[in-house]
This record gives C-alpha cells, sequence and structure tokens, in this order.
C-alpha cells in the first residue's frame, strides 16, 4: 500500500495551503448563509404587507378579492399611473400592486382562474409570491363554487368564510416555523458546489497528478506493483478523501446548527450534496487526465467554480435568473443540485416533492457517471498515446 | 549454459511511418556493465523501455533471465531496478520517504524494506540529508537520489540511463564507484551515457547503435580493432618538406600524414615500434622536433568511424 501511504503522506504536506481556501470558503458559506436568513425572516415577519389593488373591472367579484386582500394586508389607495405605481414600489412605499384587469369576472364565470390579474412586485421578493399564493387560491375557490353551481354573489359568500381561515392557518404555517430546520441549514449546503470544485480540483486532481507524472509513473510502472493494485490504490484514496471532506463538511454544519442537521430535509440536502461531492470528485479524475500544475489547476477551479455557481443559481436565486440562463443551467448539474436544495429549505417558490428531489438527484448521478466514463476513455487514451 | 540477463532478439518498433528499431538484437550476459552507445535518436531509449515493458513493440521478443518479459511479468520486474534520465523523486517527500517510497513498490516487509532504504542511504552517502527535501538537494545529491530510489531494492538487473547528466566531477566519480560496486554485489548494469570516457571506464562490453541498429558490439579492445585507426603519432615540429611528408607516408602501416600548426600527425592502422621508426626517419633528415605523443584509439574514434558522427549529434 505504499501508493496509499504516499499519497496521503503528500496531501497532509499540502494541507496547510489547501486548508487555507477550506476554511475562507467555510466561513464565506456561513457569512452567506447567516445574511440571507436575517433578510428572509425580517420579509416573512411582516404579516401584512403595504400593497395597492387597482380594480379596473369594478364587479362583484373584483371587489370581493380586494375586500379579501385589505382583510390580510394594509391598502394603499394610489393613483392608477404607473409611473407613480413604479415610484412607489422602487421606494418600499408597497410591496405589490395587484392589477384586477376588466374581464376578471366573466372569466371568473367561465371557469378560468389563471391570468385574470396582473402584478408588480419587489423583484426577488417572497413576500410577492406570499401574496400570489393567496389570490390565486381565492380565486381557484371562488372558481370552485361557480362551478359547483353557486352565483357569483353565493361563491363570494362561500369563500370569505373558508379563505379567512386559510389565510389565518398560511400566516401560522409562516411563523410557527421554529420547530422545523432552520434556513441556514440549506444555505450551508447551498454553496458546496463551487466550494467542493474547488476543493477537488485544487486539491485532489494534483495529487493525482503527481502520481501520474510521466517520469514517477515510468518508474512505478517498472516496479513489481501491478497496475491494477497501483489504479485501486489511486481510487481508494480518491474517495477517502471525498468521503473525508464530505465528512468535514457535515460536522462542521453539526457543530454550528447542532440537531437541525440531522432533520429529515436536511438529511436529504446532505444526501444531495453526496451527489455534488460526486460530480467535484469526478471532475478533478477527469482533469487529472492533464499534466497540469497547482496553478494552473486554481484557475481551472474558479473558473469552472465560478462559472457554474453563477449560471446556476449558487450565488444568486434561480428565481432572479433570466429564462434564457436557466435554458442552459438545466444542461449543468449544479442547477439540479441548487434546484433540489432550493425546494428542501423552501428557498425557492417551488414546492418540496420527492419525485422531484429524486428526478434532480438522478439527473446529477447521471452527470458524474458521464465524466468518470469521460475520464477512463480519455485515462485510455493518454496510455495507448504513450504506448 | 549461462542463462543471459537478457535477450532481445529481430526487435522492431514503429513510431507510425518512422522505424525506431530495425530488427534490433542484443544479448547481455549475467554479471557483465553493459553500455549502451548511439546518438541521439539512435533507439537507446526506445530499446529501454521496450525492455522494460513500458512500450509495446511490434515484432520480436524480449527475454530476461531466460522469461520472456511482459506487463504483468512482476516477478521478473521484482529483479530489476530502473534509474530513469530524469530524476523521478516527489518533491513532497524527504530523501528517506521517497527512497522507502519506491523500494516499497518491491519489498512489503516493513523491516526489510527499512534497512534496504539505510543501506541505500549510505551506499549513496545522502546520511547527512535524511531528512531533506528534493529541491534543498544540489544537482550531484539529486542524482544520487534518484540512483538510491532505483537500487534500494537490491536488483539484479539495472538500467542506468544517462545517470551523471549535469553532476559535478565529486558527484561523478562517487555515481561511478557506486556503479561498479553494485556490479561486484552481483547486478548486472545496463549503462547508457553521452560520456565515452565514462563508458569506456566502467563497461566490460559496449554496443554501439545507430538508427535502430546494432552496428557493433563487443569489449572496448574488440570494437578498437574494427577500426582502421589503431595509433596516432603527434610530432611538434616548425617545419618540414613536402617530400618528407610522402616519404613518412610510404612507412610500413602509415596511412595518412598531416602538418598542421607545427604539428605533424601521423595514423598508422597498426605494427609495431611505429613511433621509433618515425622518428629514426625523422633525425635520418635532420629534422629538429619538439614533444612526441603516441596515442591509441578511444571509444570516440571508433563510434565516429562507425556511425560517421559524433555522439551528440
Amino acid at each position: 500500500m505504499m501508493l496509499f501511504n504516499s499519497f496521503f503522506k503528500i496531501a497532509k504536506k499540502r494541507l496547510p495551503s489547501l486548508s487555507i481556501y477550506f476554511f475562507i470558503y467555510v466561513f464565506i458559506s456561513i457569512l452567506l448563509g447567516t445574511s440571507s436568513q436575517k433578510n428572509i425572516e425580517a420579509n416573512f415577519q411582516s404579516k401584512s404587507l403595504n400593497i395597492c389593488v387597482i380594480d379596473e373591472d369594478n364587479s362583484k367579484a373584483s371587489a370581493a378579492l380586494t375586500r379579501y386582500l385589505g382583510s390580510i394586508h394594509n391598502l394603499k389607495p394610489l393613483e392608477n399611473n404607473p409611473d407613480t405605481l413604479q415610484d412607489h414600489l422602487y421606494y418600499r412605499d408597497i410591496s405589490y400592486i395587484c392589477t384586477i384587469t376588466k374581464g376578471f369576472e366573466e372569466k371568473l364565470l367561465s371557469g378560468e382562474s389563471d391570468e385574470v390579474y396582473t402584478c408588480v412586485k419587489i423583484p426577488g421578493s417572497a413576500t410577492g409570491y406570499f401574496v400570489d399564493l393567496q389570490i390565486s387560491q381565492y380565486t381557484k375557490l371562488l372558481t370552485l363554487f361557480l362551478s359547483g353551481g353557486s352565483s357569483m354573489p353565493e361563491a363570494i359568500e362561500k369563500t370569505d368564510p373558508i379563505i379567512s381561515n386559510t389565510a389565518g392557518t398560511e400566516s401560522i404555517v409562516f411563523q410557527a416555523d421554529t420547530d422545523a430546520v432552520r434556513k441556514e441549514v440549506f444555505f450551508h449546503y447551498q454553496y458546496l458546489p463551487y466550494i467542493f470544485i474547488v476543493i477537488f480540483i485544487c486539491g485532489l486532481a494534483p495529487l493525482v497528478i503527481t502520481f501520474h507524472e510521466k517520469n514517477i509513473a515510468a518508474r512505478t510502472n517498472c516496479s513489481s506493483t501491478s497496475l491494477g493494485s497501483q489504479n485501486i490504490q489511486i481510487v481508494i484514496c480518491c474517495i477517502l478523501y471525498s468521503l473525508v471532506v464530505w465528512l468535514l463538511f457535515f460536522l462542521i454544519g453539526v457543530f454550528i446548527y447542532k440537531t437541525e442537521m440531522f432533520h429529515a430535509n436536511a438529511l436529504f440536502a446532505m444526501l444531495n450534496s453526496f451527489a455534488a461531492l460526486l460530480i467535484a470528485a469526478a471532475l478533478a479524475f477527469f482533469i487529472s487526465n492533464f499534466s497540469i500544475n497547482f496553478n494552473t489547476a486554481n484557475m481551472i477551479s474558479n473558473i469552472l467554480g465560478l462559472g457554474l455557481a453563477f449560471l446556476c443559481g449558487v450565488f444568486v436565486p434561480q428565481d432572479m435568473l433570466s429564462e434564457s440562463v436557466l435554458k442552459i443551467a438545466r444542461f449543468l448539474p449544479s442547477y439540479w443540485y441548487i434546484k433540489a436544495n432550493n425546494m428542501l429549505g423552501g428557498l425557492s417558490s417551488e414546492a418540496f416533492s420527492l419525485s422531484s428531489f429524486w428526478k434532480a438527484f438522478g439527473i446529477q448521478l447521471l452527470f458524474a457517471a458521464a465524466l468518470v466514463s469521460a475520464a477512463l476513455a480519455l485515462s485510455r487514451l493518454n496510455r495507448q498515446r504513450k504506448q | 549454459m549461462n542463462i543471459p540477463a537478457v535477450k532481445v532478439e529481430n526487435l522492431v518498433k514503429r513510431y507510425r511511418e518512422l522505424v525506431a528499431l530495425d530488427h534490433f538484437n542484443l544479448q547481455i550476459e549475467d554479471g557483465e556493465i553493459f553500455g549502451l552507445l548511439g546518438p541521439n535518436g539512435s533507439g537507446k531509449t526506445t530499446t529501454i523501455n521496450c525492455i522494460l515493458s513500458l512500450l509495446t513493440y511490434d515484432k520480436g521478443s524480449i527475454e530476461v533471465f531466460g522469461k520472456e518479459m511482459h506487463p504483468d511479468s512482476y516477478d521478473l520486474k521484482r529483479q530489476i531496478g530502473v534509474v530513469l534520465q530524469n530524476v523521478a523523486v516527489f518533491d513532497e517527500l524527504t530523501v528517506c520517504e521517497n527512497i522507502d517510497y519506491f523500494c516499497g513498490l518491491y519489498i512489503r516487509d516493513k523491516a526489510k524494506r527499512k534497512q534496504y532504504v539505510n543501506e541505500a542511504i549510505d551506499f549513496v552517502e545522502l546520511g547527512d540529508f535524511r531528512k531533506f527535501y528534493p529541491k534543498k538537494l544540489s544537482g550531484g545529491l539529486l542524482r544520487r537520489l534518484n540512483i538510491a530510489c532505483g537500487i534500494a531494492h537490491k536488483p539484479k538487473l539495472i538500467f542506468l540511463d544517462e545517470p551523471t547528466v549535469a553532476v559535478d566531477p565529486q558527484s561523478r566519480n562517487k555515481i561511478l564507484e557506486g556503479i561498479q560496486e553494485l556490479n561486484r554485489q552481483g547486478a548486472t548494469i545496463i549503462y547508457t551515457s553521452h560520456y565515452m570516457e565514462e563508458v569506456e571506464q566502467l563497461c566490460t562490453r559496449i554496443a554501439i547503435m545507430d538508427k535502430g541498429k546494432n552496428l557493433a558490439i563487443g569489449t572496448k579492445e574488440e570494437l578498437k580493432q574494427l577500426i582502421k585507426k589503431k595509433e596516432i603519432v603527434s610530432i611538434e615540429i616548425l617545419s618540414i618538406p613536402e617530400e618528407d611528408l610522402t616519404a613518412i607516408r610510404e612507412l610500413p602501416h602509415v596511412y595518412e600524414v598531416r602538418f598542421q600548426n607545427h604539428q605533424l600527425q601521423v595514423l598508422l592502422n597498426g605494427g609495431k615500434h611505429n613511433l621509433i621508426r618515425i622518428l629514426n626517419y625523422l633525425q635520418s633528415k635532420e629534422l629538429s622536433f619538439g614533444r612526441v605523443y603516441s596515442e591509441m584509439p578511444t571509444l570516440n574514434d571508433v563510434f565516429l568511424e562507425i556511425t560517421g558522427k559524433e555522439l551528440r549529434d
């Protein structure tokens, strides 16, 4: 097991330079997680938002919706002028503008509940989605009673008591989050794709390259240690290295967030991070086929790490990315990682579903498998070229 | 009958259109220090890499200690040590750790390995540098570490590919003495070098190769017999008439006479008492002369005459 022993001996000697990266990234991850958490708390604490409703329909249904929204939020009467409205939104006098368009009641009577109003909200604001949800629930319930044969006044009469109860329950759900896992836990996982890529490409790839260096490999191949044994030892080293990094990250999480790291959703997030770990390890394995030094590895890790992070929503929420960026991101593994993590932590508008999680997880595994296959093919090609 | 340490028969290795080894034959006896000489690109390293199974080949056979050599001939590889031209050590490991690593690729027993590592360190005289990292070593010490990594497991067959490149004279002497000592301990050595004098000093037999072919093989004396030039007589003389040069050219065994910069050079293809015969002629013609030298041909002369080029061409 000479390769195995020497691998970790060399890794140990490179540890100081690598640990600097590790601790900086862990620190940043915790810092970002904490700051993001504060924003979310502030937003969700304000149960009643300042909103503006522009009623262009002036019907019974639109009046009922306005009344309903007024029962939850503070309605600010404003002039129906786009500039004025934008100014108030910009200066945060209001958080949401709902325009009930003409034909609202007619559409509801004909069974349509989608696109019956237009809205303008603060970009990236979770509270905006909250209001969207309340309006959507109200209109859907109203449509349900209408389709059951009720007239509009009857439907409004039946909807109001139910929706007011639901609205109350919704707000309790948001506030009674103390039992559940904190969002920081998921922010702890959020930045992992970037951190893993850097730690693996700057740490693991140069280590493997050291053993693949032309002269050292020639001398090793002349020895009585079989090629199979050499490969097995290197693979075991890579697996152990990966597990140590993964475990270290998890233990740091346990140290900060204690038992929350063992919450069902947090454990799913941990499983999700395992897929990210595999991808980073596979990427490092692929890169180790090229004779590069530490500085080149560092450059590659930054390009890949930052590129994936910005395209896939590691640093910027996916909800804020444009559709064209998301279309490209779907072909990248970090997108699926973040999508799953967002679902688990409630960091996006997408509700958690097990099937969606497994789909995202499976896609990541496929990416890892594809990278490993490409690395093996490249390694075989290199060997043939040398001979 | 002794089993040869290495037997190469009809070896052909092609790199696409280029024929690197063209039906190459070689037999190295057990206990020899065998020198492999050839200009750059002659096929020396390709030959060694084929013998070590680092390269595949198109045709021919290679036997080591009477057994066919394959990439998975680990029982044979256990008996082989390799010192490559380029230093192959880990920068992150100390002298001791490096030797331990490469020795450990052959020797699993920890106690035995420790003993072998210490012996290798003593052998290359790196005892004071055990904890040093390769970057802290001078060129000569680094070469010695490279050798220690290749021989620590006490191989029976050692390949040394240019082990003294860029080494100071003191370290070179130590390396050469070490190689002779390894041979005395029973190891067969295959040695390649650009330094003719090293090969001449060390090797019991020498092969000269060019363009993938074995041009000549034998002891240095046998190789010197292959060439026309057997002796060179150089005499310092102020001037000499043309008719005297012609007369000297007519003397027995003389095949070429040169006169340049007051230096008379007479090239002879054999015979005895050549120097006396030439000096007697000069005295008979009352031609005064200064210093007189008589040189036997060197391996460089052999190489030049056989390959038609200098070793570093």
